[in-house]
């Protein structure tokens, strides 16, 4: 039975010489199931890796991961670079003898953090992955932590998250008092807010298929979904323009909300985000 | 000193302006006597909007414009954009070819205002990051305004805040940073694209010695991609031709250079975006040249020595280390260049 190498890969004319390249040499060279995320002995990354119109460089997302679920997977990046790292692998001189190359490559677990000796808690610890590694495309772990950290402090995730919460329990209590105007501008705010969160979460969704911890995406998608179809409509919104709109609007901002329910969708969303995504984007910080 | 700004300047078809300003409107109006106090024209051929605060654009300034380029309105256009040219200031210019602006306008004003933290770029037909419809990133419509898009259910997306009257986060970031890094972008993806279809050349079971005829037969292969004509145009004026009577060079690579321009508008017209480097290539050779940073102008002629080597040098043979040399060259060419890719 032939040893297999899965890759995860979309450059098609790569793709097909490496098939050849591979099985020519005995092995099988299947692409990795992401819908199901098996453990295997070679993973290997082709880099770039385009998604829409950007190239990205996966590895630095992936090796945390599986540093976590699978160690014992040895990662490779194969890339058109040299480099000395002993998972790198050079298009551009492609060893004759394949089997000996795989052999001296390092499963992740060679590569636990280290201290770095400086005191900084988001640089307390280095990846020895890092060193001598040759990326290709824009970091997609850097990506990932501008998705979390945002254009500004105000707009983080967290912060994002958190305030919502706040209009909405707002705009219940000023329901609750009929305090119509308040609930309108606690409305207006978390509108905002939401559209603010949405647009971010709809521009990042098409890397996310391509990210190692996929139960969290689907459980943070699920959670979106639902705020979208259960979040009260915002009544400035231009598009409601005649009268009859207007009511309308104003009725489903009257109508009682399923507070709980949105509310412990929140949590859901900042919970996973905490627990299943973060500490492997912000590895030096969390680990 | 003065306070940095993040100014973005884009001189198209606003509708906001309900004409541009071309000559029979610039006399009709008198605009001579304004060109010591352009102030007083804010509204009338350009306006300012101020930009949501963000950590990389902390003090954004977007700049409507609709000026066309004539000998008569060039007085007016240079005085306008010298204003936000003061000081330390970064500036991107973006001129609308319908406004009859090609690219010598841009040697020209980049030259005009070396020395300057200016960028300027040339855009058209939608096709460009600048526009929203390319990317879902862009902050322009396609019909003279800003981005404005809404349905019944919640996506809803606008460029620009009616009611703080400002210029809306992220997009005005998103379009400063690619036009910022696109360069090192659009180098990185011919290097790449170029090498994925040179792989079965590279093989350990490929001899050494590749035939030059083979190299340009799997680059055709690569349908659609027009990758011999984008490595043309990133050559510019580099590029060596064959020798051959003058006459003829000049027929012969008119025609082809029409052709090739041809091949990467199809190109552009079937992915949605940009692929010529000329533009790019101004902007950077006279920026390295004013910011004294004479390594990346180095290194860009000496990936195109490599490329001229290899494609349109004496020999019919190049070889699998002409080749790697190459991919170096590349390689070093793009980490001197500014952008976000990790080499």
């Amino acid at each position: 039975m032939p040893r297999s190498v899965y890759f995860i890969a979309n450059t098609e004319p790569v793709v097909t010489v490496l098939a050849g390249y591979f099985k020519a040499r005995g092995w099988q060279w299947l692409q990795y199931p992401l819908a199901d995320m098996p453990a295997v002995e070679y993973l290997l990354v082709l880099e770039p890796f385009q998604i829409g119109m950007e190239m990205y460089s996966l590895s630095n997302a992936w090796k945390p991961w599986l540093m976590g679920a699978y160690p014992q997977t040895r990662l490779i990046v194969a890339s058109f670079q040299h480099s000395r790292h002993s998972n790198c692998l050079n298009l551009l001189d492609l060893p004759d003898n394949i089997n000996t190359w795989l052999e001296k490559t390092r499963p992740v677990s060679d590569f636990p953090l280290v201290d770095s000796g400086v005191e900084a808690a988001d640089q307390k610890y280095v990846d020895p992955w890092n060193f001598d590694l040759v990326r290709s495309g824009q970091n997609l772990n850097e990506r990932m932590k501008k998705f979390v950290t945002g254009h500004e402090e105000a707009k983080s995730f967290f912060a994002l998250m958190t305030t919502i919460r706040k209009d909405l329990k707002d705009l219940e209590t000023y329901r609750e008092r009929n305090n119509l105007e308040k609930a309108i501008s606690a409305n207006k705010s978390l509108n905002e807010l939401w559209e603010y969160f949405d647009h971010r979460w709809n521009y990042y969704s098409s890397i996310f298929d391509y990210l190692p911890y996929q139960n969290a995406i689907r459980t943070i998608a699920n959670s979106v979904e639902f705020l979208r179809k259960n979040l009260p409509e915002d009544i400035y919104r231009p598009i409601l323009q005649t009268e009859n709109d207007r009511i309308t609007a104003y009725s489903t901002l009257l109508k009682k909300l399923p507070v709980e329910e949105i509310e412990k969708e929140l949590d859901t969303i900042l919970n996973t985000m905490r627990k299943d995504m973060e500490p492997y984007i912000f590895i030096e910080k969390e680990w | 000193m003065s306070m940095q700004q993040q100014v973005m300047i884009v001189n198209w078809r606003w509708t906001e302006f309900d004409e541009g300003i071309n000559e029979t409107v610039f006399k009709e109006k008198k605009y001579q006597q304004y060109l010591n106090r352009i102030e007083d024209l804010e509204g009338q051929c350009y306006k300012e909007y101020s930009v949501e605060y963000s950590q990389m654009c902390p003090n954004g300034l977007f700049v409507s414009m609709s000026i066309y380029k004539d000998k008569v309105t060039d007085p007016l256009f240079f005085n306008i954009l010298g204003k936000y040219l003061n000081g330390n200031n970064e500036v991107l210019l973006f001129l609308h070819k319908r406004h009859m602006y090609d690219e010598k306008d841009v040697i020209s004003i980049l030259k005009k205002f070396e020395g300057k933290n200016l960028k300027c770029f040339l855009i058209a037909q939608g096709h460009d990051f600048i526009y929203f419809h390319t990317q879902k990133s862009g902050l322009l419509d396609e019909s003279g305004g800003f981005f404005y898009a809404e349905s019944t259910d919640k996506e809803f997306v606008r460029t620009f805040d009616k009611g703080s009257h400002k210029v809306r986060q992220p997009y005005f970031d998103r379009v400063w940073m690619h036009y910022q890094f696109e360069l090192q972008n659009k180098i990185f993806e011919l290097k790449e694209e170029l090498f994925a279809w040179c792989l079965p050349l590279l093989l350990p079971e490929h001899p050494e010695e590749i035939a030059v005829g083979d190299l340009k037969t799997q680059l055709a292969n690569a349908q659609g991609r027009a990758l011999l004509s984008r490595i043309n145009n990133f050559l510019g004026d580099l590029k060596k031709n064959p020798s051959s009577s003058r006459l003829l060079i000049d027929r012969q690579v008119l025609s082809r250079e029409v052709e090739e321009r041809k091949e990467i508008q199809r190109l552009e017209k079937a992915e949605g975006r940009s692929y010529f480097f000329n533009d790019y290539i101004t902007n950077f050779k006279l920026q390295e040249k004013a910011s004294s940073n004479s390594e990346a102008n180095k290194l860009y002629k000496k990936t195109c020595d490599q490329l001229n080597t290899i494609f349109y040098g004496t020999e019919s043979y190049t070889s699998k280390t002409a080749l790697r040399e190459l991919a170096d060259d590349f390689s070093q060419l793009i980490q001197e260049s500014p952008g976000l890719l990790a080499y």
